[in-house]
């Protein structure tokens, strides 16, 4: 149980340090990399550039509800 | 024959939008009267509907009070003036979906446990202050509130200015008529009407966000007509800091961190967060909010502001700068241009009126979902924190019931006349209510100054009375120096101290483009942590208490 707790931590500042990262690459300085008129299959890069950041988060949302929450719920109940 | 066919068309043409328009209408009188019905009569029930909202209806309310007009017309208006740029502003809602979890599940568990109904109730409990605090909070409600409103009541403006463009007054009709009905269902059912309503509004919403996306992409020939047309775009619609200059890159970074942080913190969430049955219901909320609604911005409703862009083509005057192309009445009037005058065109008369119907409704879900859910706020926040406190201590329930409702009339009329003065070309405030994503950043610049406190009561619990009023009051003033209120405002007034103010925020306001929430979150974290230093300190028993009701 209280294996699972430690990962469960260490999973959640992984997460939180990945949504930071993202953050910044996506609307941070990062943004500056792809600050040209070009396009990537069609479209503008800037907005495919968010797609794929926001691709990354719905990753990131899912393992945090999963993996992160769920524990949450569960050692609520526990206690 | 031909003659007696195309008036039938015509007639059940016309008839398509009236009738889709009033079924919707109906609908929602009919879930008020059904709230109203269910109701017990109680403060309780009529502000959080006894705290047992379940996950989808929490969900898509919190959604559905998020999201207004502000996303089906504000955020395509402003990709329209700027170009890609804004579309990454979406990623705001994130953040937002993240401090739903890590501070909505905490309030839920306090509220839950010590039968809070407002924000004031929990803050000010914490840290035993009984005016000032509680005054501050409500300041801060009414500068979040008031302008949200406004918000919505423009975008019914919009709407029908350009649908009934012959019609002289339409806009004030359409501002009116959405104060109206929205006022109306509110002071009927409460929380319970309010949360139902959201929740069809909230599916209206976001199917209305992909929707107008999809219908873009095929008023303009389908997927390679449309990406073809967007690589004509100027190449300031296409980068950083779009068409005006605004977006610049601490502009854009501060907007996305703390614009959806403020609409976490605003009163009408916070009172979801009490009324949710239980923590996964939070949490569910969280998700759900994050994946869809980032989702229905970013792949849907930002793609009508690109390719408005590209059917109607900004106007670049030798200066440089920006106006909407003449066909375009505002910016914000984009969405309703294109789904007007291209969708009966690219889809044929029937199909293209139902879509427009169905999106007009979407337009109007999204005006009524934001202020009903703020001026429901609005009414506990007065009537619990003012009248019950300071006025009349003695109210019985169903008298401050009858406040709340008051209130929320008040409210009504008081920002459509706002919206109403502020419409006129020569009001010194047409700048100030241009587009509706200003007002909106308007209103976020001061909820989120809730959030030094909130994680201080929530987490770390350190600061102290003082500290916190001190804070919030030193926030509320910077942001609101930093705000595109404040220049319009010292020329209305007319002090040359003021003016003299006014150029200095200025000259600091182009040196470091950042959002005013910033300028006074900054300002109010320090003031909150130098001030708890040398003051006194929460009760030890308080802290505690606090520590085991947030349960983490």
């Amino acid at each position: 149980m209280k294996m699972k707790s430690i990962l469960r931590t260490r999973l959640g500042w992984v997460l939180t340090t990945a949504f930071a990262f993202v953050m910044f690459m996506a609307v941070g300085p990062g943004v500056l990399l792809v600050n040209r008129p070009d396009t990537f299959l069609g479209l503008p890069l800037l907005y495919a550039w968010g797609v794929f950041w926001y691709l990354v988060i719905v990753v990131i949302a899912l393992a945090a509800y999963r993996f992160v929450w769920s524990d949450d719920r569960n050692s609520k109940r526990v206690t | 024959m031909t003659i007696l066919q195309s008036a039938v068309d015509a007639s059940i043409g016309s008839s398509i939008p009236v009738l889709v328009l009033v079924s919707y209408l109906l609908v929602l009188i009919g879930i008020g009267w059904a709230g109203y019905r269910r109701g017990k009569g109680d403060e309780e029930d009529y502000y959080l509907a006894s705290r047992g909202q379940g996950w989808f209806v929490s969900s898509l309310t919190i959604m559905a009070t998020f999201f207004s007009s502000f996303a089906l017309l504000g955020a395509p208006g402003m990709v329209y003036r700027e170009g890609v740029v804004f579309a990454l502003v979406s990623l705001n809602v994130p953040v937002a979906g993240f401090a739903i979890y890590l501070l909505g599940s905490r309030i839920r568990a306090v509220g839950q446990a010590r039968g809070y109904v407002t924000q004031a109730d929990m803050l000010c409990d914490y840290y035993g202050s009984r005016v000032v605090l509680r005054l501050l909070i409500v300041i801060v409600g009414f500068l979040f509130v008031v302008p949200f409103v406004m918000i919505q009541l423009k975008a019914g403006g919009e709407l029908a200015s350009v649908l009934f463009p012959s019609q002289e007054s339409a806009f004030q009709i359409g501002a009116i008529v959405i104060a109206g009905i929205t006022a109306i269902y509110i002071m009927i059912g409460g929380m319970r009407s309010v949360a139902w309503t959201d929740a069809m509004q909230c599916i209206l919403l976001t199917s209305g966000m992909l929707l107008a996306g999809v219908a873009m992409v095929s008023a303009m020939g389908g997927w390679t007509g449309f990406t073809q047309a967007l690589g004509q775009l100027p190449v300031s619609s296409r980068t950083l800091p779009g068409n005006t200059g605004f977006w610049e890159l601490p502009m854009l970074m501060s907007v996305c961190l703390f614009m959806g942080m403020g609409g976490v913190l605003s009163p009408p969430q916070w009172m979801r967060y009490y009324s949710a049955r239980d923590r996964q219901t939070i949490q569910r909320s969280a998700l759900i909010f994050i994946i869809l609604l980032t989702g229905c911005f970013l792949l849907g409703i930002m793609l009508v502001g690109l390719g408005g862009q590209a059917l109607y083509p900004l106007q670049f005057d030798q200066l440089g700068a920006v106006s909407p192309n003449p066909g375009v009445g505002s910016y914000d009037q984009i969405l309703v241009v294109v789904m007007k005058y291209q969708l009966p065109n690219l889809l044929g008369n029937e199909l293209g009126l139902l879509l427009a119907s169905i999106l007009i409704v979407a337009i109007m879900a999204s005006s009524m979902s934001t202020a009903d859910s703020n001026l429901h706020a609005l009414g506990g926040l007065v009537t619990r924190d003012v009248y019950d406190r300071f006025i009349r201590p003695q109210a019985t329930e169903k008298e401050r019931l009858w406040v709340g409702r008051l209130v929320i009339l008040a409210a009504s009329f008081l920002s459509l006349l706002v919206v109403l003065s502020g419409s006129r070309q020569d009001s010194s405030f047409v700048g100030f209510m241009e587009m509706m994503v200003g007002l909106g950043l308007f209103g976020v610049a001061f909820s989120v100054q809730l959030l030094p406190i909130a994680i201080d009561v929530l987490f770390v619990r350190k600061g102290t009375s003082v500290a916190a009023c001190a804070g919030l009051a030193t926030g509320v003033v910077f942001a609101f120096m930093f705000t595109s209120l404040f220049n319009p405002l010292v020329e209305w007034i007319g002090f040359s101290s003021l003016r003299s103010l006014a150029s200095l925020v200025a000259w600091v306001k182009a040196a470091l483009p950042i959002h005013a929430s910033v300028w006074g979150l900054v300002p109010n974290a320090i003031v909150l942590v130098v001030v708890s230093t040398f003051t006194k300190p929460v009760s030890e028993e308080i802290r505690l208490r606090f520590a085991r009701d947030v349960g983490m």
